[in-house]
């Protein structure tokens, strides 16, 4: 998906998967934390106004 | 066993693109857009894609259908045919013949619409006459 | 290049082995995919060549699907170029036709339109008419590869924005058997929105190629709005080579990685 997501134009670190157990509460919180914080250092999605103004027919 | 590809034109709009519509046993299952033809060139649109949906249709009128206390049912093609002549020549007499208007389709062909324009101008009189096309 | 093809299929037919034979035909000017059953009719037999190779080609895998969901107890002959055959190889092992009952007439393609195809096994295992060319690397998925992202997202972004969604890659895709397409899932597309979201609507057809494009390229054909469809799902092909090492009909006996329906690849 990363690399699909990459040859399409767009950063492959918005797309993060990770196994973690339901019993792994910090770790999950932690992975999150981290994740968010790449998001933001790599600023809005190219796609954001990509479909703007578009209503459904 | 019979299975057959027949070459036809889409239905939906004047541009004409050809396509072969795959037909099994009598039952027409799938459309092929036609790689040969100068129209389309192998390409159609949603609309021509999707023509082996409609040709067998529950949903199509097989008979005409006429209001009767305000109901829609089923008549004959003579019964319609002299209602609607009736109807047309009452309003043309007591109104006139630009109280009439017509409506066309896309879905005819070019000469079906030809005697539709041709009736409306002069056999009824009025160039009130319009098409779905001209969007 | 029609003369040993019909000379095979006349020996198919006339010795009862198939019931008809799936392949092209010259028809009122136009070549037709066409059910040939009686040997009279294979004087109109050609291979879709018309201006140039391989230019009028058809889905005829997918309308084999149709026949033999329809009959089957008997055996058809299908015309099959490279691209024909690994179709059929994955269609058999995602389990929608028995390969015991299809009897493939093969033919090589030339050099010209395995360049035009990117093709990297322009001709079948066995064919009888035609030579093996050389295989060909997908320039156009190096040349993407090596943009920036930004120019990457451009130059999608510009061909997406094309689509009119008329679902015409799909409906010519060999390879697009499933009964529920995702394509039409109102959670994921939504219905009646025209033109599709970008970049959702290509993206979740990229995804469901993976594992199972087998690089026929009609999808490019048949697209009105010239969208390179088909360098997409090539680069969906090199990922699945490079993280499973499995590309999809090359080899027949083998699943997609995939593939869970039918257990997971021993």
């Amino acid at each position: 998906m990363k690399q699909l997501l990459s040859f399409s134009g767009i950063e492959e670190e918005r797309l993060h998967s990770k196994w973690i157990s339901s019993a792994e509460g910090p770790e999950f919180a932690e992975e999150m934390r981290k994740f968010v914080e790449n998001l933001r250092a790599l600023g809005p999605s190219p796609l954001k106004d990509v479909n703007k103004g578009k209503k459904a027919a | 066993m019979d299975y057959r590809t027949v070459l036809t034109t889409c239905t939906h709009c004047g541009c004409g693109c050809n396509f072969y519509l795959e037909v099994l046993d009598g039952k027409v299952i799938g459309t092929i857009p036609c790689k040969t033809s100068p129209t389309n060139e192998g390409k159609l649109c949603i609309k021509g894609w999707n023509v082996h949906e409609f040709i067998q249709s529950e949903k199509r009128l097989t008979q005409p259908l006429l209001r009767k206390d305000g109901e829609l049912k089923e008549v004959s093609w003579d019964e319609a045919l002299d209602f609607t002549a009736k109807r047309l020549r009452e309003i043309k007499d007591t109104h006139g013949a630009d109280s009439i208007g017509f409506l066309t389709s896309a879905r005819v062909t070019n000469e079906e619409n030809y005697l539709l324009q041709k009736f409306c101008r002069a056999a009824i009189g009025t160039n009130n006459v319009d098409h779905c096309a001209r969007l | 290049m029609s003369d040993k093809v019909k000379d095979k299929v006349k020996e198919l037919l006339s010795s009862g082995k198939i019931k008809g034979f799936l392949g092209l035909c010259s028809r009122d000017g136009n070549i037709a995919p066409h059910l040939f059953v009686t040997e009279d009719e294979l004087d109109n037999l050609v291979v879709g060549d018309k201006s140039a190779p391989g230019d009028s080609r058809y889905p005829l895998n997918r309308q084999l699907i149709n026949l033999v969901r329809a009959y089957p107890d008997d055996t058809f002959g299908i015309l099959v170029r490279g691209c024909d055959e690994r179709g059929l190889a994955a269609l058999a092992s995602w389990n929608q036709i028995n390969p015991n009952k299809i009897e493939m007439v093969g033919i090589a393609c030339p050099q010209e339109l395995a360049i035009a195809c990117e093709c990297l096994k322009p001709y079948p295992e066995s064919f009888v008419d035609g030579e093996k060319c050389e295989g060909v690397t997908a320039e156009t998925v190096a040349r993407i590869d090596s943009l920036k992202v930004k120019e990457r997202f451009d130059l999608w972004l510009n061909e997406f924005s094309k689509c009119i969604k008329c679902y015409g890659c799909r409906n010519i895709c060999p390879m697009c058997f499933c009964n529920e397409c995702s394509l039409e899932n109102d959670e994921l597309i939504r219905k009646g929105e025209i033109p599709p979201e970008i970049p959702t609507f290509h993206l979740t057809r990229a995804v469901h190629m993976a594992g199972r494009c087998i690089d026929c390229g009609l999808c490019s054909e048949a697209c009105p709005a010239d969208i390179p469809l088909r360098t997409l799902y090539k680069k969906v092909a090199d990922i699945i080579y490079k993280q499973y090492n499995f590309r999809a009909g090359y080899d027949a006996g083998q699943k997609s990685p995939l593939n869970f329906l039918g257990g997971l690849p021993e």
